[in-house]
């Protein structure tokens, strides 16, 4: 059962009881929450994703509105995981997009069976695109154009899970993160696409979530094999476009991304050696045309 | 005390075997309290010594093997981090006694297996004092820059110095230069403590006697009104003294007699009898006698054992008794009591609630634009 089969009625019931349990990509959440932007985001972006309909759940989450007189003046916002809020409470409005910051938070703070790196990552016919990034490095904005194209899967738009023991990607396909001019880009980019609300004057700027594609969805428990690894780099007046780049250079790259290359230690090592062993590694300086990043993605795919 | 709310964690640390008639609705609570309480990675490390990881079912067993994994990356720096620390200090001629979570993984305690702590505890002599902060500043460390107020507080009230952290590593140490805070109704004489520290030999590292460490551990359990981690900090109390009775027939002898000397035996009389409640730890009866002597006066002693069974139990909505927060403000509040003298406490209190709110939402205002990355 997916969560779309439930009206939003149903939805916000459970967010106000029990909790509505789902998997937000991989990983079981049972969430609670009275705060109607979280019941509307969650309805309008996780419609595809799958009720959990065992009594497990691995992080349960609580968004919390202030109470008493704060309510009214200036009201926050608070994210709570097993009942302990790990950040500063934020403006109300910015519920939602706390949610997502947090879930995945939740995977980079808990998440040691695999190595976990700051990267987009997609797939086409069974080869998967890395794209680590640096805010403004033009990731997002790449790996939302690509999930709107035919026959790519997202796998995650922020976190690349890499599973040391099978040597693949651990799909995580939640809603693609947005922020500021690149919201308008893939507005217009694709008319087919759904978007959260936009929230002005976080901590990002503007932020705004992209639904995932149903097929993305549905394939989250499918693995994929790293091919490459591009590291994107947004410049406006460049279309120096995809350059060969030694394995050394990308080890350090991937090292760096990596939110937990420290704590798994020996076992970071060799993830990171065994992701490169498979994988061809380019810098990508574009200057924002998306029609002809894909098309030069596409070719990279078609190539081997 | 209440048993009906559900303590999944505690019966996971004390009874393992329990475990094996948990379904799924039990492993999804008693993760929810390792989170809440920090005690996945030892609970881990209690599992697998009784050989029950296999009981664990299969969507479950990662919570317990990541927190693992992060607590034996832990180790790794706390273990480097104590050698730099000896090293540093070893410029001076002074030889640190570890104290707390360092004192476990020096000593090899049942209890360090899968603990977390983040920042390292040490006691000099007073008199050694200002070598030690010398010889620390010139291999990295560096204090927190305070306004006049909290320095003061620091130097002239507490037991310890500001906090140092490393400026590379970023590691936190502190150095206490006694037991419990200068101004406290309660007086320990720290030297006596660490006079008989011991050496644990193989590694050339002092810690504080076993007797040492219970009391340590129970006096900053009990006095510093803070009991967000209260669960774990009577767990680790839990199994230092099973550990310590079952290793040295004499211990709980030792442990009374130490307390009485050092005049703590209304706290080792606290202690026990909530580790004995909360954790069913196996204290002889003539050993709690021996303690109860030391019990306040009726009514006070039922008002204590009151509070302090309720702020112990776990910060998760599951298992919060009735009028946890209550007990919790008082405790607070009776631990600045015994802290500090009323001359010092309430100037000190007024400049809490209305000149540091401010310094501190300015610091806030910062350090929210940096907090969330990714």
């Amino acid at each position: 059962m997916k969560l779309s089969d439930l009206d939003y009625i149903d939805i916000k019931h459970y967010l106000k009881t029990t909790g509505l349990s789902f998997f937000a990509g991989s990983f079981s959440v049972n969430l609670k929450s009275k705060i109607p932007s979280i019941a509307k985001g969650v309805m309008q972006l996780y419609g595809d994703s799958k009720i959990n309909q065992t009594d497990f759940s691995d992080f349960h989450i609580v968004l919390k509105a202030d109470s008493g007189i704060r309510r009214w003046i200036r009201p926050r916002v608070e994210f709570l995981l097993s009942d302990r809020a790990p950040f500063f409470p934020m403006p109300y409005e910015q519920a939602f997009p706390l949610l997502e910051w947090g879930l995945n938070w939740c995977v980079t703070n808990h998440c040691h069976e695999y190595l976990v790196i700051h990267a987009a990552v997609l797939e086409k016919n069974g080869k998967a695109i890395i794209l680590p990034g640096i805010p403004g490095s033009g990731k997002s904005t790449l790996c939302a154009a690509l999930v709107n194209t035919e026959g790519w899967r997202l796998l995650s738009d922020e976190l690349a899970i890499f599973d040391p023991v099978k040597n693949t990607i651990l799909p995580n396909p939640r809603p693609v993160s947005l922020k500021n001019q690149s919201i308008d880009i893939i507005k217009s980019f694709s008319k087919t696409a759904q978007f959260s609300p936009t929230v002005r004057d976080t901590i990002k700027g503007s932020v705004a979530h992209m639904k995932p594609s149903y097929e993305s969805v549905v394939q989250r428990r499918i693995p994929a094999v790293p091919r490459y690894i591009v590291f994107p780099k947004y410049n406006k007046d460049s279309n120096l476009g995809l350059v060969s780049i030694t394995k050394g250079e990308s080890f350090l790259e991937l090292a760096e991304h990596s939110f937990n290359y420290q704590i798994l230690g020996e076992q970071g090592f060799t993830s990171v050696a065994s992701i490169l062993d498979k994988c061809d590694c380019f810098k990508y300086v574009y200057d924002g045309d998306l029609s002809s990043a894909i098309d030069q993605m596409e070719t990279l795919i078609a190539d081997d | 005390m209440q048993m009906t709310k559900k303590l999944l964690v505690r019966d996971l640390l004390v009874h393992p075997n329990l475990i094996e008639d948990w379904n799924l609705t039990d492993w999804d609570l008693v993760i929810q309290q390792g989170y809440a309480t920090g005690l996945l990675a030892r609970a881990y490390s209690i599992l697998r010594k009784n050989d029950l990881l296999k009981s664990i079912p299969d969507s479950v067993l990662w919570h317990f093997t990541s927190a693992y994994k992060l607590y034996l990356a832990h180790q790794l720096d706390i273990q480097a981090e104590i050698d730099f620390v000896t090293k540093a200090l070893s410029y001076a001629k002074i030889q640190p006694v570890f104290l707390k979570g360092a004192a476990y993984t020096i000593a090899k305690d049942a209890c360090h297996d899968g603990r977390l702590f983040v920042d390292i505890d040490i006691y000099v002599d007073i008199k050694e004092l200002a070598a030690a902060e010398q010889v620390l500043k010139w291999s990295g460390w560096k204090g927190e820059e305070l306004d006049a107020h909290d320095e003061k507080y620091y130097r002239e009230w507490m037991h310890e110095i500001p906090p140092l952290t490393h400026v590379t590593r970023g590691m936190t140490l502190d150095v206490h230069h006694n037991l419990v805070p200068l101004t406290s109704r309660v007086s320990i004489d720290g030297k006596l403590m660490a006079d008989s520290a011991k050496y644990v030999s193989s590694l050339g590292l002092c810690v504080l006697s076993p007797e040492d460490r219970v009391l340590h551990s129970s006096i900053h359990l009990l006095l510093d009104g803070e009991f967000e981690k209260g669960f774990r900090d009577l767990s680790d109390i839990d199994m230092l003294l099973r550990e310590f009775s079952t290793s040295d027939n004499a211990f709980w002898h030792k442990l009374v007699t130490r307390a009485e000397s050092l005049k703590v035996g209304r706290i080792l009389y606290y202690c026990l009898r909530q580790t004995r409640q909360m954790f069913n730890t196996p204290v002889p009866d003539d050993v709690m006698n021996k303690a109860s002597k030391y019990r306040p006066f009726q009514i006070i002693d039922w008002v204590m054992n009151t509070c302090f069974e309720r702020v112990l139990f776990p910060g998760h909505h599951s298992c919060r008794p009735k009028f946890y927060n209550l007990a919790s403000n008082f405790l607070f509040i009776r631990s600045h009591w015994i802290k500090m003298p009323s001359h010092i406490l309430i100037p000190h209190l007024l400049y809490k609630a209305f000149v540091t709110p401010v310094k501190e939402w300015k610091l806030r205002k910062n350090i929210e634009k940096n907090d969330l990355t990714g």
